[in-house]
Protein backbone atom coordinates (compact mmCIF):
# COMPACT_ATOMS: atom_id res chain seq x y z
CA UNK A 1 0.00 0.00 0.00
CA UNK A 2 2.24 2.82 1.44
CA UNK A 3 5.26 1.05 -1.22
CA UNK A 4 3.27 3.01 -4.20
CA UNK A 5 4.19 6.30 -3.05
CA UNK A 6 6.55 7.96 -5.04
CA UNK A 7 8.29 5.22 -6.29
CA UNK A 8 10.73 7.39 -8.27
CA UNK A 9 11.73 9.45 -5.23
CA UNK A 10 12.19 6.02 -3.55
CA UNK A 11 14.35 4.76 -5.91
CA UNK A 12 16.92 7.46 -6.40
CA UNK A 13 17.52 7.00 -2.24
CA UNK A 14 17.89 3.06 -2.74
CA UNK A 15 19.02 2.26 -5.27
CA UNK A 16 21.93 4.69 -5.92
CA UNK A 17 24.64 1.97 -6.64
CA UNK A 18 22.88 0.75 -9.64
CA UNK A 19 21.00 3.86 -10.30
CA UNK A 20 23.16 4.86 -13.42
CA UNK A 21 23.40 1.94 -15.23
CA UNK A 22 20.70 -0.13 -14.82
CA UNK A 23 20.14 0.01 -18.61
CA UNK A 24 23.22 -1.73 -19.39
CA UNK A 25 22.66 -4.54 -17.35
CA UNK A 26 21.59 -7.97 -18.58
CA UNK A 27 17.89 -8.67 -19.12
CA UNK A 28 16.89 -5.26 -18.29
CA UNK A 29 14.34 -3.41 -20.57
CA UNK A 30 15.95 -0.31 -22.51
CA UNK A 31 11.84 1.29 -22.34
CA UNK A 32 11.75 1.17 -18.93
CA UNK A 33 12.75 3.60 -17.03
CA UNK A 34 14.25 1.70 -13.78
CA UNK A 35 14.25 -1.63 -12.33
CA UNK A 36 11.01 -0.95 -10.36
CA UNK A 37 8.97 0.29 -13.22
CA UNK A 38 10.27 -3.09 -15.08
CA UNK A 39 8.82 -5.36 -12.29
CA UNK A 40 5.88 -3.54 -11.42
CA UNK A 41 4.74 -3.54 -14.90
CA UNK A 42 5.39 -7.58 -14.89
CA UNK A 43 3.78 -7.69 -11.90
CA UNK A 44 0.18 -5.67 -13.18
CA UNK A 45 0.38 -8.51 -16.17
CA UNK A 46 0.67 -11.48 -13.85
CA UNK A 47 -1.97 -9.85 -11.53
CA UNK A 48 -3.90 -9.58 -14.99
CA UNK A 49 -3.59 -12.93 -15.80
CA UNK A 50 -4.07 -14.20 -12.45
CA UNK A 51 -7.70 -12.78 -12.62
CA UNK A 52 -8.33 -14.64 -15.93
CA UNK A 53 -7.61 -17.62 -14.25
CA UNK A 54 -9.74 -17.38 -11.04
CA UNK A 55 -13.00 -16.35 -13.60
CA UNK A 56 -11.96 -19.23 -16.16
CA UNK A 57 -11.76 -21.79 -12.81
CA UNK A 58 -15.19 -20.00 -11.51
CA UNK A 59 -16.90 -21.09 -14.64
CA UNK A 60 -16.35 -24.51 -13.00
CA UNK A 61 -17.12 -23.44 -9.57
CA UNK A 62 -20.54 -22.25 -10.77
CA UNK A 63 -21.30 -25.40 -12.68
CA UNK A 64 -20.04 -27.20 -9.19
CA UNK A 65 -22.45 -24.85 -6.99
CA UNK A 66 -25.70 -25.40 -9.59
CA UNK A 67 -25.74 -28.98 -9.47
CA UNK A 68 -24.97 -29.35 -5.41
CA UNK A 69 -27.52 -26.99 -5.44
CA UNK A 70 -29.72 -29.17 -7.43
CA UNK A 71 -28.45 -32.37 -6.24
CA UNK A 72 -27.10 -32.23 -2.83
CA UNK A 73 -27.61 -35.96 -2.42
CA UNK A 74 -25.63 -37.05 -5.33
CA UNK A 75 -22.90 -34.99 -4.29
CA UNK A 76 -23.18 -36.55 -0.33
CA UNK A 77 -22.75 -39.84 -1.52
CA UNK A 78 -20.80 -39.34 -4.63
CA UNK A 79 -17.68 -37.42 -2.26
CA UNK A 80 -18.02 -40.51 -0.44
CA UNK A 81 -15.83 -42.38 -2.79
CA UNK A 82 -12.83 -39.88 -2.52
CA UNK A 83 -10.09 -40.29 -0.02
CA UNK A 84 -9.81 -37.82 2.07
CA UNK A 85 -6.71 -38.29 3.62
CA UNK A 86 -4.76 -38.34 -0.02
CA UNK A 87 -7.07 -35.08 -0.63
CA UNK A 88 -5.35 -34.06 2.65
CA UNK A 89 -1.50 -35.22 1.77
CA UNK A 90 -2.14 -33.40 -1.71
CA UNK A 91 -3.09 -30.21 0.18
CA UNK A 92 -0.14 -30.82 2.39
CA UNK A 93 2.35 -31.17 -0.02
CA UNK A 94 0.77 -28.10 -2.53
CA UNK A 95 1.10 -25.85 0.91
CA UNK A 96 4.04 -26.58 1.11
CA UNK A 97 5.53 -25.90 -1.95
CA UNK A 98 3.51 -22.82 -1.78
CA UNK A 99 6.11 -21.83 1.25
CA UNK A 100 9.38 -23.18 -0.64
CA UNK A 101 7.80 -21.32 -3.25
CA UNK A 102 7.68 -18.10 -1.73
CA UNK A 103 10.82 -18.61 0.07
CA UNK A 104 12.57 -18.88 -3.37
CA UNK A 105 11.12 -15.29 -4.20
CA UNK A 106 12.55 -14.49 -0.98
CA UNK A 107 16.31 -15.71 -1.83
CA UNK A 108 16.03 -14.66 -5.58
CA UNK A 109 14.57 -11.17 -3.93
CA UNK A 110 18.58 -11.54 -1.77
CA UNK A 111 20.88 -12.58 -4.62
CA UNK A 112 20.96 -15.91 -3.10
CA UNK A 113 21.92 -18.42 -5.88
CA UNK A 114 22.05 -21.59 -3.94
CA UNK A 115 19.01 -21.14 -1.56
CA UNK A 116 16.85 -20.36 -4.74
CA UNK A 117 17.70 -23.11 -6.88
CA UNK A 118 17.10 -25.07 -3.77
CA UNK A 119 14.13 -24.09 -3.18
CA UNK A 120 12.86 -23.91 -6.35
CA UNK A 121 13.67 -27.80 -6.85
CA UNK A 122 11.94 -28.77 -3.47
CA UNK A 123 8.72 -26.79 -5.16
CA UNK A 124 9.51 -28.87 -8.41
CA UNK A 125 9.70 -32.08 -6.52
CA UNK A 126 6.19 -31.51 -4.73
CA UNK A 127 4.62 -30.29 -7.73
CA UNK A 128 5.73 -34.01 -9.25
CA UNK A 129 4.63 -35.92 -5.62
CA UNK A 130 0.97 -34.19 -6.19
CA UNK A 131 0.82 -35.51 -9.50
CA UNK A 132 1.85 -39.01 -8.11
CA UNK A 133 -0.63 -38.80 -5.90
CA UNK A 134 -3.47 -37.69 -8.20
CA UNK A 135 -1.75 -41.11 -10.41
CA UNK A 136 -3.26 -42.89 -8.49
CA UNK A 137 -6.23 -41.70 -7.43
CA UNK A 138 -7.31 -41.72 -10.99
CA UNK A 139 -6.16 -45.20 -11.76
CA UNK A 140 -8.44 -46.17 -8.54
CA UNK A 141 -11.23 -44.57 -9.84
CA UNK A 142 -10.78 -45.80 -13.51
CA UNK A 143 -10.97 -49.39 -11.95
CA UNK A 144 -13.72 -48.72 -9.85
CA UNK A 145 -15.80 -47.21 -13.16
CA UNK A 146 -16.30 -44.31 -11.22
CA UNK A 147 -15.79 -41.76 -14.49
CA UNK A 148 -18.09 -38.63 -15.87
CA UNK A 149 -21.41 -39.04 -17.28
CA UNK A 150 -21.86 -41.01 -20.36
CA UNK A 151 -18.55 -42.83 -20.17
CA UNK A 152 -19.87 -46.29 -20.63
CA UNK A 153 -22.12 -45.19 -23.13
CA UNK A 154 -21.71 -46.71 -26.42
CA UNK A 155 -21.84 -43.94 -29.22
CA UNK A 156 -24.86 -45.06 -30.90
CA UNK A 157 -26.54 -44.50 -27.46
CA UNK A 158 -25.36 -41.47 -27.02
CA UNK A 159 -28.27 -38.82 -26.33
CA UNK A 160 -30.87 -41.52 -25.00
CA UNK A 161 -32.89 -40.68 -21.86
CA UNK A 162 -32.03 -44.98 -20.42
CA UNK A 163 -28.45 -44.24 -21.14
CA UNK A 164 -27.33 -41.15 -20.17
CA UNK A 165 -27.08 -42.22 -16.75
CA UNK A 166 -26.17 -45.33 -17.35
CA UNK A 167 -23.41 -47.03 -14.53
CA UNK A 168 -20.51 -48.79 -14.97
CA UNK A 169 -19.65 -52.24 -14.37
CA UNK A 170 -18.40 -52.55 -10.71
CA UNK A 171 -15.69 -55.22 -10.50
CA UNK A 172 -15.83 -57.19 -7.76
CA UNK A 173 -13.52 -55.70 -4.99
CA UNK A 174 -10.41 -58.24 -5.16
CA UNK A 175 -10.48 -58.33 -8.66
CA UNK A 176 -10.17 -54.21 -8.40
CA UNK A 177 -7.40 -54.28 -6.17
CA UNK A 178 -5.26 -56.43 -8.53
CA UNK A 179 -6.32 -54.68 -12.09
CA UNK A 180 -5.21 -51.37 -9.95
CA UNK A 181 -1.91 -52.44 -8.90
CA UNK A 182 -0.97 -53.76 -12.09
CA UNK A 183 -1.96 -50.45 -13.83
CA UNK A 184 0.35 -48.56 -10.94
CA UNK A 185 3.03 -52.09 -11.21
CA UNK A 186 3.06 -50.61 -15.29
CA UNK A 187 4.27 -47.26 -13.99
CA UNK A 188 6.64 -48.57 -11.31
CA UNK A 189 8.12 -51.06 -13.57
CA UNK A 190 8.94 -48.87 -16.46
CA UNK A 191 9.58 -45.74 -14.84
CA UNK A 192 13.09 -45.53 -16.67
CA UNK A 193 11.84 -45.67 -20.28
CA UNK A 194 10.93 -42.38 -19.37
CA UNK A 195 14.36 -41.04 -17.70
CA UNK A 196 15.46 -41.89 -21.26
CA UNK A 197 14.41 -38.31 -22.30
CA UNK A 198 16.38 -36.46 -19.08
CA UNK A 199 19.11 -38.60 -19.87
CA UNK A 200 19.66 -37.52 -23.26
CA UNK A 201 19.41 -33.96 -22.06
CA UNK A 202 22.18 -34.25 -19.73
CA UNK A 203 23.99 -35.56 -22.18
CA UNK A 204 23.81 -33.13 -24.74
CA UNK A 205 24.17 -30.56 -22.40
CA UNK A 206 27.81 -32.76 -21.21
CA UNK A 207 28.75 -33.14 -24.94
CA UNK A 208 28.31 -29.04 -25.92
CA UNK A 209 29.11 -28.13 -22.49
CA UNK A 210 25.80 -26.19 -21.96
CA UNK A 211 24.70 -25.79 -18.66
CA UNK A 212 20.86 -24.98 -19.31
CA UNK A 213 20.43 -28.35 -20.77
CA UNK A 214 22.12 -30.43 -17.78
CA UNK A 215 20.37 -28.25 -15.74
CA UNK A 216 16.79 -29.05 -17.45
CA UNK A 217 17.64 -33.01 -17.34
CA UNK A 218 18.09 -32.88 -13.99
CA UNK A 219 14.93 -30.84 -13.07
CA UNK A 220 13.03 -33.97 -15.34
CA UNK A 221 14.61 -36.40 -13.09
CA UNK A 222 13.63 -34.57 -10.21
CA UNK A 223 9.79 -34.30 -11.33
CA UNK A 224 10.50 -38.31 -12.22
CA UNK A 225 11.13 -39.23 -8.67
CA UNK A 226 8.30 -36.65 -7.38
CA UNK A 227 5.82 -38.73 -9.15
CA UNK A 228 7.05 -42.47 -8.41
CA UNK A 229 7.43 -40.91 -4.76
CA UNK A 230 3.84 -39.70 -5.01
CA UNK A 231 2.51 -43.17 -6.20
CA UNK A 232 4.30 -45.21 -3.64
CA UNK A 233 2.93 -43.29 -0.93
CA UNK A 234 -0.38 -43.44 -2.24
CA UNK A 235 -0.25 -47.06 -2.35
CA UNK A 236 1.23 -47.41 1.15
CA UNK A 237 -1.56 -45.05 2.58
CA UNK A 238 -4.34 -47.31 0.81
CA UNK A 239 -2.90 -50.24 2.14
CA UNK A 240 -2.70 -49.22 5.53
CA UNK A 241 -6.33 -48.12 5.40
CA UNK A 242 -7.73 -50.92 3.81
CA UNK A 243 -5.42 -53.34 5.72
CA UNK A 244 -3.28 -55.18 3.07
CA UNK A 245 -6.43 -54.37 1.10
CA UNK A 246 -9.09 -57.23 0.76
CA UNK A 247 -10.34 -57.52 3.84
CA UNK A 248 -13.47 -55.47 3.75
CA UNK A 249 -12.91 -54.59 7.74
CA UNK A 250 -11.99 -50.94 6.74
CA UNK A 251 -13.10 -50.55 3.45
CA UNK A 252 -14.23 -46.99 2.67
CA UNK A 253 -17.75 -46.23 0.78
CA UNK A 254 -16.07 -47.27 -2.31
CA UNK A 255 -15.20 -50.75 -1.73
CA UNK A 256 -18.50 -50.89 0.19
CA UNK A 257 -20.18 -50.33 -3.11
CA UNK A 258 -18.29 -52.22 -4.92
CA UNK A 259 -19.11 -55.18 -2.51
CA UNK A 260 -22.55 -54.30 -2.67
CA UNK A 261 -22.61 -55.46 -6.35
CA UNK A 262 -20.24 -58.57 -5.95
CA UNK A 263 -22.68 -60.35 -3.81
CA UNK A 264 -21.04 -59.83 0.09
CA UNK A 265 -21.23 -63.19 2.11
CA UNK A 266 -23.09 -61.26 4.97
CA UNK A 267 -25.43 -58.50 4.38
CA UNK A 268 -25.51 -56.84 7.96
CA UNK A 269 -28.77 -54.09 9.04
CA UNK A 270 -25.50 -50.85 7.64
CA UNK A 271 -24.92 -52.77 4.58
CA UNK A 272 -28.17 -53.25 3.53
CA UNK A 273 -29.09 -49.39 4.63
CA UNK A 274 -26.21 -48.74 2.11
CA UNK A 275 -27.38 -51.20 -0.54
CA UNK A 276 -30.97 -49.03 -0.99
CA UNK A 277 -28.93 -46.46 -0.51
CA UNK A 278 -27.42 -47.04 -3.78
CA UNK A 279 -30.23 -48.40 -5.45
CA UNK A 280 -32.02 -44.63 -5.01
CA UNK A 281 -28.50 -42.91 -6.51
CA UNK A 282 -28.15 -45.20 -9.21
CA UNK A 283 -31.17 -42.93 -11.15
CA UNK A 284 -29.52 -39.88 -9.55
CA UNK A 285 -26.22 -40.97 -11.09
CA UNK A 286 -22.75 -40.57 -9.20
CA UNK A 287 -21.51 -39.68 -12.24
CA UNK A 288 -22.70 -36.48 -12.53
CA UNK A 289 -20.28 -35.56 -9.18
CA UNK A 290 -17.78 -37.35 -11.17
CA UNK A 291 -18.22 -35.19 -14.15
CA UNK A 292 -17.41 -32.25 -12.21
CA UNK A 293 -14.63 -33.55 -10.39
CA UNK A 294 -12.52 -34.75 -13.17
CA UNK A 295 -13.25 -31.54 -15.41
CA UNK A 296 -11.80 -29.15 -11.80
CA UNK A 297 -9.17 -31.34 -10.57
CA UNK A 298 -8.30 -32.38 -14.25
CA UNK A 299 -7.63 -28.82 -15.00
CA UNK A 300 -6.09 -27.66 -11.94
CA UNK A 301 -3.65 -30.71 -12.56
CA UNK A 302 -3.23 -29.14 -15.86
CA UNK A 303 -2.41 -25.99 -14.37
CA UNK A 304 0.27 -28.21 -11.70
CA UNK A 305 1.98 -29.59 -15.11
CA UNK A 306 2.31 -25.77 -16.80
CA UNK A 307 3.92 -24.64 -12.84
CA UNK A 308 6.34 -27.55 -13.03
CA UNK A 309 7.48 -26.23 -16.81
CA UNK A 310 7.20 -22.71 -15.46
CA UNK A 311 9.48 -23.74 -12.35
CA UNK A 312 11.91 -26.06 -15.06
CA UNK A 313 12.43 -22.63 -16.57
CA UNK A 314 13.59 -20.88 -13.70
CA UNK A 315 15.88 -23.00 -12.28
CA UNK A 316 17.65 -23.41 -15.52
CA UNK A 317 17.47 -19.08 -14.88
CA UNK A 318 18.37 -19.12 -11.76
CA UNK A 319 21.50 -21.60 -12.18
CA UNK A 320 22.81 -19.54 -14.59
CA UNK A 321 22.70 -16.94 -12.42
CA UNK A 322 20.50 -14.65 -14.09
CA UNK A 323 18.17 -13.40 -11.47
CA UNK A 324 19.94 -10.47 -8.94
CA UNK A 325 17.91 -8.25 -6.25
CA UNK A 326 16.96 -5.48 -8.97
CA UNK A 327 15.69 -8.53 -11.17
CA UNK A 328 13.96 -11.30 -9.65
CA UNK A 329 10.72 -10.33 -11.69
CA UNK A 330 9.97 -13.70 -13.32
CA UNK A 331 10.50 -15.92 -10.05
CA UNK A 332 7.62 -13.52 -8.54
CA UNK A 333 5.59 -13.83 -11.41
CA UNK A 334 5.84 -18.00 -11.70
CA UNK A 335 5.34 -17.47 -7.48
CA UNK A 336 2.32 -15.94 -7.53
CA UNK A 337 1.01 -18.53 -10.23
CA UNK A 338 2.10 -20.97 -8.26
CA UNK A 339 0.30 -19.88 -5.16
CA UNK A 340 -3.32 -19.05 -7.29
CA UNK A 341 -2.73 -22.80 -7.74
CA UNK A 342 -2.53 -23.73 -4.83
CA UNK A 343 -5.44 -21.49 -4.00
CA UNK A 344 -7.57 -22.90 -6.07
CA UNK A 345 -6.60 -26.22 -4.72
CA UNK A 346 -7.54 -24.91 -1.19
CA UNK A 347 -11.33 -24.74 -2.21
CA UNK A 348 -11.43 -28.00 -4.11
CA UNK A 349 -10.64 -29.79 -1.57
CA UNK A 350 -13.08 -29.03 0.69
CA UNK A 351 -16.14 -29.00 -1.81
CA UNK A 352 -15.32 -32.23 -3.13
CA UNK A 353 -13.40 -34.91 -0.80
CA UNK A 354 -14.76 -33.27 2.36
CA UNK A 355 -18.88 -33.52 2.23
CA UNK A 356 -19.81 -35.76 5.06
CA UNK A 357 -17.18 -38.22 4.44
CA UNK A 358 -16.89 -39.99 7.38
CA UNK A 359 -18.36 -43.42 6.56
CA UNK A 360 -21.40 -43.89 4.01
CA UNK A 361 -24.31 -41.53 4.91
CA UNK A 362 -27.70 -43.84 5.65
CA UNK A 363 -30.95 -43.38 4.38
CA UNK A 364 -32.57 -41.22 7.40
CA UNK B 1 5.41 0.73 5.72
CA UNK B 2 8.21 -1.98 4.03
CA UNK B 3 11.03 0.33 5.21
CA UNK B 4 12.59 -1.52 7.98
CA UNK B 5 12.90 -4.63 5.81
CA UNK B 6 14.02 -3.07 2.36
CA UNK B 7 17.01 -4.62 0.45
CA UNK B 8 16.72 -2.95 -2.75
CA UNK B 9 14.32 -0.34 -3.10
CA UNK B 10 11.05 -1.91 -4.29
CA UNK B 11 9.26 -5.33 -3.21
CA UNK B 12 8.73 -6.31 -0.19
CA UNK B 13 10.95 -9.04 1.37
CA UNK B 14 8.92 -11.69 3.43
CA UNK B 15 11.10 -12.52 7.17
CA UNK B 16 11.24 -16.38 7.59
CA UNK B 17 9.09 -15.74 10.86
CA UNK B 18 6.32 -14.76 8.69
CA UNK B 19 6.64 -17.47 5.81
CA UNK B 20 7.04 -20.25 8.21
CA UNK B 21 3.74 -19.06 10.87
CA UNK B 22 1.60 -18.85 7.45
CA UNK B 23 2.71 -22.11 6.76
CA UNK B 24 1.87 -23.26 10.44
CA UNK B 25 -1.38 -21.70 10.51
CA UNK B 26 -1.99 -23.42 6.55
CA UNK B 27 -1.36 -26.60 8.43
CA UNK B 28 -3.29 -26.41 11.42
CA UNK B 29 -6.33 -24.75 9.44
CA UNK B 30 -5.77 -28.27 6.53
CA UNK B 31 -5.85 -30.95 9.70
CA UNK B 32 -8.43 -29.04 11.49
CA UNK B 33 -10.91 -29.07 8.62
CA UNK B 34 -10.22 -32.60 7.52
CA UNK B 35 -11.21 -33.54 11.19
CA UNK B 36 -13.92 -31.95 11.21
CA UNK B 37 -15.22 -33.04 7.90
CA UNK B 38 -18.46 -35.69 8.51
CA UNK B 39 -18.64 -34.42 12.53
CA UNK B 40 -20.53 -31.84 12.02
CA UNK B 41 -24.56 -31.59 10.59
CA UNK B 42 -24.40 -30.89 6.87
CA UNK B 43 -25.70 -27.53 7.04
CA UNK B 44 -23.35 -26.12 9.21
CA UNK B 45 -20.80 -28.47 7.73
CA UNK B 46 -19.98 -27.01 4.24
CA UNK B 47 -20.35 -23.10 6.05
CA UNK B 48 -17.56 -24.55 8.58
CA UNK B 49 -15.13 -26.01 5.79
CA UNK B 50 -15.78 -22.86 3.18
CA UNK B 51 -15.11 -20.68 6.20
CA UNK B 52 -11.86 -22.76 6.73
CA UNK B 53 -11.03 -22.52 3.03
CA UNK B 54 -11.68 -18.63 2.92
CA UNK B 55 -8.91 -18.20 5.91
CA UNK B 56 -6.97 -20.25 4.12
CA UNK B 57 -6.97 -18.48 1.03
CA UNK B 58 -6.71 -15.41 2.51
CA UNK B 59 -3.76 -16.15 4.54
CA UNK B 60 -1.70 -17.11 1.47
CA UNK B 61 -2.88 -14.32 -1.00
CA UNK B 62 -1.87 -11.85 2.26
CA UNK B 63 1.68 -13.37 3.11
CA UNK B 64 3.05 -15.88 0.34
CA UNK B 65 0.99 -13.76 -2.87
CA UNK B 66 2.39 -10.21 -0.77
CA UNK B 67 -0.73 -8.60 -1.28
CA UNK B 68 -0.53 -7.03 2.52
CA UNK B 69 2.80 -5.33 0.12
CA UNK B 70 1.22 -5.03 -2.81
CA UNK B 71 -0.06 -2.04 -5.47
CA UNK B 72 -3.80 -0.66 -4.47
CA UNK B 73 -4.31 -1.30 -8.52
CA UNK B 74 -2.95 -5.03 -8.06
CA UNK B 75 -5.59 -5.19 -5.14
CA UNK B 76 -8.25 -3.66 -6.48
CA UNK B 77 -8.12 -6.07 -9.31
CA UNK B 78 -7.60 -9.18 -7.53
CA UNK B 79 -10.87 -7.70 -5.35
CA UNK B 80 -12.64 -6.91 -8.32
CA UNK B 81 -12.51 -10.27 -10.37
CA UNK B 82 -13.26 -12.00 -6.86
CA UNK B 83 -16.54 -9.76 -6.65
CA UNK B 84 -17.31 -10.72 -10.22
CA UNK B 85 -17.21 -14.57 -9.72
CA UNK B 86 -19.39 -13.58 -6.51
CA UNK B 87 -22.33 -12.34 -8.89
CA UNK B 88 -21.57 -14.81 -11.35
CA UNK B 89 -22.54 -17.74 -8.51
CA UNK B 90 -25.05 -15.94 -6.95
CA UNK B 91 -26.88 -15.06 -10.29
CA UNK B 92 -26.47 -18.76 -11.42
CA UNK B 93 -27.71 -19.91 -8.66
CA UNK B 94 -30.48 -18.05 -8.08
CA UNK B 95 -31.70 -18.16 -11.67
CA UNK B 96 -31.64 -22.28 -11.45
CA UNK B 97 -33.62 -21.60 -8.12
CA UNK B 98 -35.84 -20.15 -9.50
CA UNK B 99 -36.99 -22.67 -12.28
CA UNK B 100 -35.92 -25.68 -10.64
CA UNK B 101 -39.56 -26.19 -9.22
CA UNK B 102 -41.41 -26.39 -12.89
CA UNK B 103 -38.16 -28.83 -14.06
CA UNK B 104 -39.22 -31.31 -10.92
CA UNK B 105 -43.15 -30.70 -11.65
CA UNK B 106 -42.49 -31.46 -15.78
CA UNK B 107 -40.46 -34.58 -14.53
CA UNK B 108 -43.39 -35.93 -12.41
CA UNK B 109 -45.87 -35.49 -14.81
CA UNK B 110 -44.17 -36.84 -18.22
CA UNK B 111 -40.65 -38.89 -17.17
CA UNK B 112 -41.37 -40.74 -14.92
CA UNK B 113 -44.59 -42.17 -16.69
CA UNK B 114 -41.88 -43.38 -18.99
CA UNK B 115 -39.29 -45.22 -17.17
CA UNK B 116 -40.01 -48.45 -16.65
Amino acid sequence: MATAVEPHDKMDNDNTNAHGDWHHEQFSAHHFDNAEQQFDAGKLGMWIFLITEVLFFSGLFCAYAVYRANHPEVFEYASQYLNKYLGGLNTVVLIFSSLTMAWAVRCAQLGKRGGLITMLSITLFCAALFLGVKTFEYTEKAHKRLLWSGASVDAKDIGKKSQVFKFGEVLPPEHFEERMMESLGVIQRYWMIVCVVPLICIGIGYQVRSRPWRTAGYAMLISIGGILLGIALSIELHNMQHGGGGSGEHASAGDHAAEEHAKPPVESVEQLAVKEKIKLDVQHDPNLFFSIYYFMTGLHGFHIVAGMIAITWLLVRAVESHFRPDYFGPVDYVGLYWHIVDLIWIFLFPLLYLIGSDGPTLPH
Amino acid sequence: MSAHQDEHGYAHVMSPQVLLSVFGALITLTILTVALAGNLPANVELVVALSIATVKGLLVVLFFMHMIHDKPLNILMFVFSLAFVALFLGFALMDTGQYQPSIQEYEIDHIQLETP
